[in-house]
């Protein structure tokens, strides 16, 4: 079975679809990127594939579980990178690994370990940007989703993911193959 | 790791990004209760319910006004936690700010008369019945998110009427803190950040 499946997944908000029907299959190791009609729809099928917004019809399931009936389970296997820098609220690297790691549940000084490796991966990679790739990292997803990724990073960010399941949103087909093209990961 | 480090985690990013509020909030309480220097205790527990029911609706608006905390708030909604963790850890975040305002306004007026306890507890337990209803305005719009901020009074009209009967007061607040906190985590595990 598909690691991440869209199964005609639309949203509607406000009574006006924001997006047509998604059909896709992602399996275990592999990369999609995935062209998007404009940045609110990349948005929202980013979010959707991290079980951040429920599909108004259709279904979207990651590893069999459904965001809408078991959203733990769900969110335990994705790592969400979202297109919104992190913010200057932690005063270092240490605290925001510290604060990723209480919402994971994980043990903070293997964390802050671990984290310090995915960042060594990311060299180059302005930190507004690498931190909240090396948070998603932390919970060990199977999954990686990334809302609009900055195409330029790529081989970083390829590098970082290792052999995970990377699925990423574009705002134009250019884009998405800008991202897609990007040397092979190591 | 226990889901209590996971609520930590949430009120201390939160409260670092709302520090000036908190301070800006408390501070305007406690000059409010300075100006008024009433002698009364009645009258500095209608000041109290007035300007910290104010200022609970307008913390609770903040949360989730103009993507103020919209990064935390993605961090947070993508972590494996239930929409009523997420509830309880992010409400704290107004109930502490409203509950340093309503400490400094009471500080404040005991300068000019000594306040009573039941009374401090029962405006403590008003306010944040009133801020947890604003709080779930915050996930609807229009009309829906109006009706709530309306709700959000009406703890602090039920503490003055039941302000003789305190631990009645105190008991009808709490039974609307609760209700309204799960209305909000029911809400906010339905709620899409889009």
């Amino acid at each position: 079975m598909a690691l991440l499946q869209f199964r005609e997944a639309s949203f509607v908000q406000r009574g006006v679809p924001a997006i047509p029907p998604v059909t896709l299959e992602l399996d275990e190791g592999e990369s999609l990127a995935y062209a998007c009609a404009g940045e609110r729809c990349a948005a929202i099928v980013a979010m959707m594939a991290a079980g951040l917004v429920k599909p108004s019809s259709g279904a979207v399931y990651v590893g069999a579980f459904d965001p809408c009936i078991q959203p733990v389970q769900f969110k335990r296997m994705v790592g969400f990178v979202p297109h919104e820098a992190v913010s200057n609220d932690f005063p270092s690297f240490a605290r925001y690994v510290e604060y990723r790691a209480a919402l994971w549940g994980l043990p903070h000084a293997q964390t802050i370990v671990r984290a310090r490796a995915l960042l060594s991966h990311l060299d180059g990679v302005h930190e507004a940007f690498a931190y909240p790739l090396v948070g998603a990292l932390l919970g060990d997803p199977k999954l990686l989703v990334l809302d609009r990724p900055q195409a330029a990073y790529a081989p970083q960010i390829l590098q970082a993911a290792g052999n995970r399941a990377i699925f990423s949103t574009h705002v134009s087909q250019r884009d998405a193959d800008r991202f897609s093209l990007t040397p092979v990961r190591v | 790791m226990t889901h209590g480090a996971a609520t930590i985690a949430i009120v201390g990013a939160r409260l670092r990004r709302e520090l000036w509020i908190l301070l800006l909030g408390a501070a305007a309480c406690g000059l409010l209760a300075y100006v008024q220097r009433y002698d009364d205790t009645l009258a500095q527990f209608a000041g109290c319910l007035i300007f910290g029911t104010l200022a609970g609706i307008a913390v609770a608006l903040l949360q989730r006004g103009g993507g103020r905390l919209r990064e935390l708030e993605l961090c947070e909604q993508s972590a494996p936690l239930y929409g009523r963790e997420l509830a309880r850890a992010t409400a704290l975040v107004p109930c502490i700010i409203v509950l340093c305002a309503c400490a400094l306004y009471w500080t404040v007026s005991a300068w000019f008369a000594y306040p009573s306890a039941p009374l401090v507890a029962l405006s403590a337990s008003a306010i944040c019945a009133g801020t947890l209803t604003a709080l779930c305005g915050t996930l609807r719009k229009g009309a829906a998110r109006l009706l709530y901020i309306g709700i959000a009074c009406a703890p602090a009209i039920l503490a003055f009427a039941l302000w003789e009967w305190a631990l009645a007061g105190i008991l009808a607040c709490a039974i609307a803190g609760f209700v309204a906190l799960r209305q909000y985590g029911e809400a906010l595990a339905r709620y899409d950040p889009v």
